[in-house]
């Protein structure tokens, strides 16, 4: 576990570095000698999308988000997004599946659109970014069932488990200034989990900021509502 | 801007439509599996004639047959008891007279998926028999699961 964070932090950091350096190296100064970095402000969102969503998967689960994005030189947006997620849901196979949990995710986003005018009256962004995604949870399986009807025997089990959950997403987003200071937007992602549980261990049923923990890829959808702070544009 | 809340609605329904699949399209049939084979020449033999029904654990013999005088089998699959660590098998082959398989092994919990649930596997520790037509056993897989393989050979 140790080293699953020391590998994380250092992407991180590599993450901060580069954003870092490639912004430095887009902007030069009046006097040409010096590089800087240009900083855009911060925006809040919050993902709206759960009013829908929560009710088209009948409650079987839910996630609520938000999020934080800086931009520097419009062109480079580091982002940390904060959420709560969870599940109950009567499986197929008859186990019933209960957990919850907070979530994190961090990562850089990229603007691909250029605006024409150095100032806009408007600031919209296209985004094109990666994140990593960590959550730590306690779950639940009740009524595991283990029938023979040969030796006509009826095994039933209750476990609880820990899970540890690292994964990679590859984002795209749209955000619109309605007003001044003031945006929507949405967030279209596709995530995958970095570390699988040997055969036969059990695993989550639904990972929170993940959503349904299968064998391939899961996507995701939010529509965000957004307010930017300490605007500089 | 107007046709905002439509491609909203649009994408949350594109994107909850994504349902997961309930169905199991896994095997859960964990079954020990015996081959016969000849002792000298460790060839397959076929026995014309296969009684085998298990005991319990108070040694009385549970009411259904796993084999009924069933006609030229070569392998036969056993279910082990899932509530013990112990499970006894009586083998009558051709009207002679009846051996007995005694099978220790451990039994491990064994998640598949959540359409499909979980199951006990077992690890074989111990295989023994009586002698009246069964010379030896022989281990050739200790781990019992899904898998289709040979786990005991009975040389007769």
């Amino acid at each position: 576990m140790y080293n699953i964070y020391k590998y994380c932090f250092s992407l991180l950091i590599a993450c901060c570095v580069v954003t870092v350096l490639s912004a430095q190296r887009n902007e030069v100064t009046n006097d040409s000698t010096k590089r800087k970095v240009v900083f855009n402000g911060i925006r809040l969102d919050l993902d709206v999308s759960p009013a829908i969503t929560t009710f088209l998967k009948k409650g079987e689960s839910y996630s609520f988000e938000t999020g934080i994005q800086a931009g520097f030189n419009k062109r480079l947006y580091p982002v940390i997004e904060l959420g709560y997620g969870g599940a109950k849901k009567l499986t197929g196979s008859g186990i019933t599946y209960k957990g919850d949990a907070l979530f994190y995710r961090a990562g850089m986003d990229f603007n691909l659109l250029k605006s024409k005018s150095e100032n806009p009256i408007y600031d919209n962004l296209f985004l094109f970014g990666v994140r990593l995604g960590y959550t730590y949870f306690d779950y639940e399986l009740q009524n595991i069932s283990f029938v023979d009807d040969f030796w006509n025997t009826n095994i039933t089990k209750n476990l609880g488990r820990t899970s540890s959950n690292f994964w990679f997403e590859v984002a795209g987003s749209v955000r619109v200034e309605l007003f001044k200071n003031l945006y929507i937007g949405w967030t279209v992602r596709i995530k995958n989990m970095l570390f699988q549980p040997d055969p036969g261990a059990l695993k989550p049923w639904h990972v929170p900021g993940y959503g349904i923990n299968g064998d391939g890829s899961v996507w995701g959808f939010n529509y965000t509502i957004g307010y930017k702070l300490l605007n500089n544009k | 801007m107007r046709r905002l809340p439509i491609i909203f609605m649009l994408s949350i329904a594109l994107f909850s439509a994504c349902k997961q699949d309930e169905t199991c399209r896994e095997s859960k049939e964990v079954f020990l599996r015996v081959g016969f084979f000849e002792s000298v020449s460790n060839k397959a033999v076929i026995i014309d004639s296969l009684t085998v029904f298990a005991l319990d654990q108070d040694g009385s013999a549970m009411d259904s047959l796993l084999y009924d005088n069933q006609k030229d089998v070569s392998n036969i699959k056993l279910p082990l008891n899932k509530e013990e660590q112990a499970s006894l098998f009586v083998m009558q082959l051709n009207d002679l007279p009846q051996d007995t398989l005694f099978i220790l092994y451990q039994n491990i919990d064994y998640f598949i998926s959540y359409p499909c649930g979980m199951i006990i596997t077992h690890t074989l520790d111990t295989v023994r028999s009586t002698h009246h037509l069964i010379k030896d056993i022989n281990m050739i897989h200790k781990n019992i699961n899904t898998t289709d393989v040979q786990h005991l050979q009975v040389l007769l």
